[in-house]
């Protein structure tokens, strides 16, 4: 049974018996279409203004001709003035001329307001390579990502509900959004530019620098304004560079840079509610985006051509290929720590993708034409593969497609350490204390323990003075949401920061990654694997590595790419802003000394519980109870051990500082 | 909840074309109405002048 959108395509291509041709046929008879409905709307608008403009002038020449003719009576100049008042000639024929004029407005108004029909049959060639490359997509996921199809197909995920929430948002950090009426009937150059350019400033302080009912981050907000701008460059060399219409409305330019804003802003607000990896600025524009440029750049530098349409599809791409994560069937599920729920979140982002470029006067469409948007979403589906191919022998257009999407996973797949922590640990650090208490309090089952953390945690962040209310409300979210895991994920991100990326003469990717100073410190604390996330992040790459491996080889070769360790000696020497503010803590001696003692203490535990384990199969009662006790009483040590620590903690977290970030 | 546009008919482009058209035919009817009420001013003058005219003449002849 086809899908009823398909329906429709195969009862045309029916009705002419081949779909692939019928489709190409009519997609080339379209643009002679629009060619010709355009030329026949110019053609008789001009020739209503000269039609109109030939009968006043007929007129008013009549009226003097008839009054030429008195005097050839041998009137009097008087005479035919007084016969021109009595029969109210001019009077009659200014009012005839005005009807004219009016009749000339309401026409023309008329021919301008009938649109050109839509291009139904390209857009429905659009939509059907869209979801057949989102089945194919779901058919290869749905093992590995469950639910995938219901999350697909719940229309919560849908456009329009999502466009909805993402204005309410907006609406309520008091942005209205508006038709900017002096780009009116102006196309998109230097000067109408200048006017959108100097707007953002505005919407993005109502956004970001807002603490009375936005965010307040000023970073995001410098990060933000730049790459917009950059947007609004990148358009204006591509219509130079003749890949986008010079006919470009300026009004169409203005209203993706306000979608766009809206979504980012948008993302970036759900993002800071859990505890995922971040999904918002940080990740999006602070990384991703300056990530693909430069490895666009690198491109450049090894000889390849990019152009700026390819940076602008790579801009795009990004600020939308996470937007499942905000969409109400993920964000849901997240929110109610279902984590699993966000595999398969690209078919989400490429599913609203698809529904913005074809919804009525999408301004996506109206700035990308269609085989722009075919990238876009190929882009947006598949941004997290591992798969990459730089080319640098080849050119041409295929070449420099491939090229963007390679750039964009490999951005993508590279960003797995510090500022892709989740927004409440980036932004408080001291939630690694919170979440240092969670793991103990989970070991030993102690509710209380957990309660007291978050309880802290949410003290820490009303009182620093640094969060809008709007901040504050995901921040404590995101802290409801911690548990005993939560470190798992989240503190091994702590390993390393931005890693260096470039292409080489033969479109090998070498990437290099130096292990962060704090490393070490931060992983001793909670007793974890030193290597584990660079060992996932390797994996994403497409590298399969054992611990030992890692450990004794500075350069890893995969397929296509290379990876340079620096770790151990060869570790950062500096921290960064971010790792200062860890610094603070993991060199408190009352959080180190609990911390150590803690997990000591832990350890002991584990082994007993695994001991305990071993001994189900073979009961044997007098150690089965002898073991039970000696672990009650490992937890209560522990609990102890907090107890005295949270004593000295109140102190601790009230000393802590919010320094000001680089 | 597919989004897609509505119209598949290529004769949707003849249609708006003829659209076009006859709201250019309806502003000619319209104009050649005012055309006319052009002519009728212009006729009603000449004739009022053409009378006037006449009685100079008459008054002249005479004389």
């Amino acid at each position: 049974m086809p899908k009823p959108e398909d329906a429709q395509i195969i009862q045309i291509a029916e009705k002419d018996n081949n779909l692939s041709e019928f489709l190409g046929e009519e997609s080339e008879n379209m643009a002679d279409n629009q060619e010709a409905f355009e030329k026949e709307k110019s053609r008789l608008s001009k020739k209503t203004v000269t039609e109109g403009q030939g009968a006043i002038a007929a007129g008013e020449s009549g009226l003097q001709a008839a009054q030429e003719s008195g005097l050839g009576l041998g009137l009097k100049k008087s005479e035919v003035s007084q016969i021109v008042s009595e029969t109210r000639a001019n009077q009659d024929m200014e009012k005839t001329n005005e009807l004219i004029v009016a009749l000339a407005e309401e026409t023309l108004a008329n021919l301008e307001k009938t649109d050109r029909p839509e291009t139904g049959v390209e857009t429905l060639a659009l939509e059907k390579s869209f979801l057949t490359k989102e089945a194919a997509y779901l058919e290869m996921k749905l093992e590995s990502a469950p639910g995938l199809n219901e999350r697909y197909e719940d229309e919560r995920g849908d456009v329009r509900p999502f466009l909805t929430q993402a204005s309410e948002y907006i609406n309520r950090c008091g942005l209205e959004r508006r038709a900017d009426e002096s780009l009116k009937n102006k196309v998109f150059n230097a000067e109408t530019k200048t006017v959108i350019k100097n707007r953002i400033g505005h919407d993005l302080k109502a956004l970001l620098l807002n603490k009375e009912s936005g965010r307040f981050n000023p970073e995001k907000y410098a990060v933000l304004k730049e790459q917009t701008e950059r947007f609004l460059d990148l358009i204006e060399q591509a219509q130079m560079e003749g890949n986008l219409a010079s006919s470009l409305k300026a009004e169409d330019a203005a209203k993706l840079i306000d979608r766009n804003i809206d979504l980012i802003a948008f993302q970036d607000r759900v993002a800071a509610e859990n505890m995922l990896g971040d999904h918002g600025i940080r990740h999006i524009v602070g990384f991703n985006i300056k990530k693909t440029e430069k490895i666009l750049d690198s491109l450049v530098n090894s000889g390849q051509e990019v152009k700026a349409i390819d940076r602008l599809m790579g801009h795009q791409i990004m600020l939308m290929h996470d937007l499942g994560y905000a969409s109400t069937p993920i964000r849901e599920e997240i929110n109610r720590k279902n984590f699993p729920a966000d595999k398969g979140h690209n078919l989400l982002s490429a599913k609203l993708t698809r529904q913005m470029a074809l919804e009525p006067d999408s301004p996506l469409s109206a700035v990308f034409p269609s085989q722009y948007m075919e990238i876009i979403h190929q882009g947006v589906l598949e941004h997290d593969d591992s798969q990459i191919n730089f080319q640098v022998k080849e050119k041409g257009e295929k070449v420099r497609r491939e090229n963007l999407i390679s750039a964009v996973r490999l951005a993508d797949n590279t960003h797995a350490f510090e500022d892709k922590l989740p927004e409440l640990l980036y932004a408080v650090p001291e939630s690694l204390k919170a979440m240092r208490i969670l793991k103990a309090a989970g070991e030993t089952n102690n509710h209380e323990m957990a309660e007291m953390a978050k309880k802290s945690l949410i003290g820490a962040i009303k009182n620093s003075g640094r969060y809008s209310p709007d901040d504050q409300d995901a921040l404590i979210q995101a802290v409801d949401s911690l548990n005993e895991q939560s470190y798992r994920f989240s503190v091994p991100r702590i390993c390393g920061n931005k890693p260096e990326i470039s292409i080489d003469q033969n479109g090998r990717a070498n990437i290099k990654v130096q292990e962060s100073a704090i490393h070490r410190e931060v992983v001793g604390i909670f007793g974890q694997d030193a290597h584990k996330q660079l060992k996932k992040f390797i994996k994403d790459l497409g590298v399969e590595l054992n611990e030992s491996e890692i450990l004794n080889t500075s350069k890893i070769e995969g397929k296509r790419v290379t990876i340079e360790l620096a770790i151990d000696d060869n570790k950062a020497q500096e921290s960064t802003s971010y790792q200062r503010r860890i610094e603070e803590m993991i060199t408190d001696k009352d959080f180190v000394s609990f911390s150590r003692k803690d997990l000591v203490l832990s350890r002991r535990q584990t082994a007993l519980e695994k001991r305990l384990e071993a001994l189900d199969e073979t009961p044997e009662p007098t150690i089965q109870t002898e073991l039970k006790k000696a672990l009650e009483r490992y937890k209560k040590l522990r609990h102890e051990l907090y107890k005295n620590y949270e004593k000295l903690g109140e102190k601790t977290y009230a000393r802590i500082s919010f320094p000001k970030a680089d | 909840m597919i989004y897609k546009k509505t119209n598949t008919d290529p004769a949707k482009y003849r249609e708006a074309i003829h659209q076009l058209g006859v709201i250019y035919k309806k502003y000619q009817t319209n104009l050649e109405r005012l055309r006319q009420e052009q002519e009728k001013i212009i006729s009603r003058l000449t004739k009022a002048l053409e009378a006037k005219g006449m009685e100079v003449l008459r008054r002249d002849i005479n004389k």
